[in-house]
């Protein structure tokens, strides 16, 4: 082994990592070469020199240093719900009232940005009323309805009629000419044959086909503004006959009975219809489906807002609200589909909307 | 001569102490694994001097070597998930500060090459001695004390060892860890760790006897 061999087996030498051959060869060497014996020397050295290195100490604070930056980094760690709810008696109690408060004015909004909701809720109904076997404001058009279903129920319905005049008219509204005739017809506080109990009056409505929760809302609804009872009052007292006319339209142009007396939702739907003028029409042609693209293609000319369609190989039906001026363009439009036979219309009305009933039925 | 195991008797008790601790860690990793960081301030404490020190023998530069150790701790807490508990925290610790103090050294040599060199910085001959040696402690050459000088030199010539020799040469003959620990830490085999440590002894010899003359 040459000097430069042996040196570099020294560091292994003086750990005691060679063989034992090894070691020979290198102590025999050593006994003879003072160049590496010297180089052995020196690395003893060098290696009391670093043994003897002296350790650096850790900065003040080096440890909160530290611990701050992974404190920090633990935070951002944390998921998004821990964020969202943390401190809890802080974040909660916020979270809760934001909450609250923007039920609180989506339900506000709800009331006050809805016109047609105003519009088809039921007239309120002082309880006393109720009692006495009123049923609520949707009660003329069942009764007038319910006098086609039985004889039995005919009493107590025609007993109603007799009773039109018992609705409640706030006092505000008495000048007009309107309230004129509504005040002939309906003396407020009349005495009124005895009382129904109030379970019987539910009866009634069930008998009826009136959902008993239009009941509730209508006593619900007595807490509206004084403006908005007088309004609902003027257009709900329809004079008697007027509304029977209404309703026996309705009837006659084939509407489901079914829907007529459904409960509260459809119930209200129907009410709107009365409000609203309805003209029912029936369009004889030889091709159903073409009539119906057509006449579709004629409402929308005419910008009549199509509301229910349904169709089958043999009939069609479309309802459409229609604006009262363009309700004769429309007739002459439909004339170019089919033959139009226009069974029912409403009174002349000056302005507004009107609800087209659209039969189209195959002309063999 | 013989040729006696001297090393590693370098662990002082204090090291021993550690040592013991290390084998306490396992609880506290546990909890650290939970998200609770007063564990984790438990562990800084238990093992911040050390890994500084690595850190600084590594590195070169106190400062340096302090945000290091940071980096290193703050690592070490957000990938406390991934400790398999395979081999001891401390060690797994340690490889995380020679990872970015090895990173920071490639940083600091790029670095170094882009900017145009100081005429305040350590000029080398060839032989390895600094020449302007003097102008580069002239800030407090004066207060140094003479074995601190010796320090500075002796680090000097640690940092001007090979990247890879120095990380050994500091884990095992000044931090004074097993063959075994270095292997885990470095993920190298045995054998390549105790060649790299023969030819890092031997370079830091001659480094050594070249800049001190007689080692003392």
């Amino acid at each position: 082994m040459t000097c430069n061999e042996i040196e570099k087996l020294l560091p292994a030498y003086g750990e005691d990592l060679l063989s034992h051959e090894e070691r020979v060869i290198i102590t025999r060497h050593l006994a003879l070469c003072p160049r590496c014996t010297q180089a052995l020397v020196d690395l003893k050295k060098a290696e009391k020199i670093l043994k003897n290195l002296e350790e650096v100490e850790a900065p003040p604070f080096f440890e909160q240093r530290i611990m701050s930056r992974v404190r920090e980094e633990a935070k951002q760690k944390q998921g998004f719900l821990w964020k969202f709810f943390y401190p809890l008696h802080i974040k909660v109690p916020i979270q809760v009232l934001a909450t609250l408060l923007i039920a609180v004015l989506a339900f506000h909004v709800y009331r006050q940005g809805e016109p047609e909701t105003k519009q088809i809720a039921p007239f309120p109904l002082p309880l006393t009323e109720l009692g006495r076997g009123q049923v609520t404001a949707t009660s003329p058009r069942t009764s007038a309805l319910s006098s086609d279903v039985s004889p039995i129920r005919q009493a107590p319905a025609s007993n109603h009629h007799d009773n039109d005049q018992g609705f409640f008219v706030p006092p505000s509204k008495k000048g007009g000419k309107e309230e004129g005739r509504v005040d002939s017809q309906v003396p407020i506080r009349e005495e009124h044959p005895p009382a129904m109990k109030t379970s019987d009056t539910f009866m009634a409505v069930r008998e009826k086909g009136v959902s008993p929760v239009s009941t509730e809302t209508s006593s619900k609804a007595k807490d509206r503004s004084e403006k908005q009872h007088t309004d609902k009052a003027r257009e709900t007292f329809l004079p008697a006959m007027e509304r029977k006319e209404i309703m026996a339209d309705t009837v006659a142009v084939g509407e489901s009975p079914k829907t007529m007396s459904a409960p509260s939702p459809s119930g209200m739907t129907a009410v709107a219809d009365i409000k609203r003028s309805v003209y029912d029409l029936t369009i004889q042609v030889i091709d159903m489906d073409v009539a119906i693209r057509e006449v579709e293609a004629r409402l929308g000319q005419v910008k009549a807002r199509i509301i229910e369609k349904k169709d089958d190989k043999e009939r069609g039906f479309l309802r459409a609200e229609i604006a009262v001026p363009n309700v004769a363009t429309l007739l002459d439009l439909l004339r170019a589909v089919g033959k139009v036979t226009l069974e029912a219309s409403p009174p002349a009305i000056p302005d507004g909307n009107v609800t087209a009933n659209i039969k189209i039925v195959h002309y063999p | 001569m013989t040729g006696g195991n001297t090393l590693p008797d370098n662990p002082c008790s204090e090291d021993s102490h550690s040592q013991i601790e290390a084998d306490d860690d396992t609880d506290f990793v546990a909890r650290c694994r939970r998200g609770d960081t007063e564990a984790f301030a438990v562990l800084v404490r238990r093992h911040q001097k050390k890994m500084l020190n690595v850190a600084f023998r590594v590195i070169g530069d106190y400062d340096e070597a302090c945000d290091v150790t940071q980096e290193a701790f703050l690592s070490a807490y957000l990938a406390i998930g991934k400790f398999r508990g395979d081999a001891k925290f401390f060690t797994w610790l340690c490889s995380i500060v020679l990872n970015h103090a090895r990173s920071h050294m490639t940083q600091k040599t790029a670095r170094s090459r882009r900017e145009a060199g100081s005429l305040d910085d350590p000029v080398k001959s060839k032989d390895g001695a600094f020449l302007n040696e003097a102008l580069y402690h002239e800030g407090g050459i004066v207060e140094r004390l003479e074995k601190r000088e010796l320090e500075a030199k002796v680090q000097e010539c640690i940092g001007s060892l090979d990247s890879e020799q120095k990380e050994v040469l500091v884990l095992r003959d000044i931090q004074g860890f097993s063959y075994e620990e270095i292997s885990v830490m470095l993920k190298l085999p045995d054998g390549t760790v105790k060649s790299r440590l023969f030819r890092a002894r031997n370079a830091l010899k001659d480094v050594l006897c070249r800049v001190l003359g007689d080692l003392i």
